[in-house]
């Protein structure tokens, strides 16, 4: 009877204990996060939209998480009328609302001035946990190139580096704890 | 260095410039604006609406661009373009950017920086001819940077066109 006892208070205590004691906050929220929206890129009003279209396909192919589609995530924007260059708290839990989202990317570029004929632009991203508003993933990746080609190509270039970024980021946590 | 290993990259600056000038230099890039959703049609024909513009562009260029889409779409053969009537999907292009640059500008600068850029941005919707709904809506963004005697605009409409040409043909195609 004793010995019973002890098997099944040691297995209470192993269910209690943390599965991955090493798991920070942050790779937790990731691998919680089942669906994401990303907003549109602001910054440069003339590359935009190409930043956006390349972050959401390239982000479309992680088969960890399904991304909401780009013109519902602009239907909503449009729906809440929120303004996308100045995003708050309140914006990130309605958006998250209204797409049945776990987590909001809130996109950036930015043109890079550079000597002589140099074109650079970055491409800056953060994921956001609408329970409590906490930055889970961040990135500033950029894309230069010399002479001709266009800038906007070489946004398009920034965001598919960022969200490679983050796709990469996800496998590596999906691989180390959920084997 | 030697006068030979010097004569080489001298050969070849020569070439890399005479590359550059002769062949229009530019590029093209594709924003989804709205991804194609499903077709309710088997058919698998696209046909060409006249082209029309929300800016200032020549009436001889938008039939040039609605002239080059076709063909491209004909050679292409990933689908059947219909030209007299409507196919299953039709492609509505509109012009929303049209710049011609300065084509000096961009000879002098041989693609240095965007110094006399010329580009063009088109609107292209897809919808569906039986239920005449919207499936989907691209942006695509040619420009001519450089190119002989500073390239002409052809080349940013071409760069625009291959980008809707390869979409259509990777989400309607079945060859």
């Amino acid at each position: 009877m004793k010995k019973i006892i002890a098997i099944l208070m040691l297995g209470l205590f192993l269910l209690n204990q943390d599965a991955y004691p090493d798991m920070t906050e942050n790779e937790k929220a990731i691998l919680d996060t089942k669906v994401i929206a990303c907003l549109p890129f602001t910054g440069e009003a003339k590359y935009n939209d190409f930043a956006t279209s390349s972050f959401w396909q390239k982000l479309s192919k992680n088969k960890y998480i399904n991304v909401v589609e780009i013109d519902k995530v602009q239907d909503a924007v449009d729906d809440l009328q929120i303004n996308i260059n100045n995003i708050s708290d309140r914006d990130i839990l309605e958006i998250s609302k209204k797409l049945k989202c776990d987590a909001v990317f809130k996109c950036s570029i930015e043109k890079v001035i550079v000597p002589l004929i140099i074109k650079e632009i970055n491409a800056e991203v953060e994921l956001i946990d609408p329970d409590g508003f906490e930055v889970i993933f961040t990135t500033k990746q950029s894309s230069g190139q010399l002479v001709s080609i266009s800038l906007e190509s070489i946004a398009s270039d920034a965001a598919k580096n960022a969200a490679r970024q983050f796709n990469l980021k996800v496998k590596k946590i999906h691989r180390k704890y959920n084997k | 260095m030697t006068r030979r290993s010097l004569g080489n990259i001298i050969t070849l600056c020569f070439f890399v410039f005479i590359a550059t000038t002769l062949t229009g230099c530019g590029t093209g890039s594709t924003a989804v604006i709205k991804p194609v959703s499903d077709l309710k049609n088997n058919s698998r024909s696209v046909s060409v609406n006249e082209v029309s513009s929300k800016v200032a562009v020549p009436e001889k260029a938008l039939e040039q661009i609605r002239r080059v889409l076709i063909n491209r779409l004909k050679n292409n053969r990933a689908v059947d373009v219909v030209t007299d009537g409507d196919g299953a999907v039709i492609l509505d292009v509109e012009v929303i950017r049209f710049e011609t640059g300065d084509q000096l500008a961009r000879w002098v600068s041989g693609g240095g920086g965007e110094m006399g850029k010329g580009e063009i941005i088109l609107e292209t919707t897809y919808i569906d001819s039986r239920s005449r709904q919207e499936i989907g809506k691209i942006k695509t963004h040619g420009d001519i940077l450089a190119g002989f005697f500073g390239g002409s605009m052809d080349t940013a409409y071409s760069n625009s066109i291959q980008e809707i040409v390869e979409y259509t043909a990777e989400k309607f195609g079945d060859r």
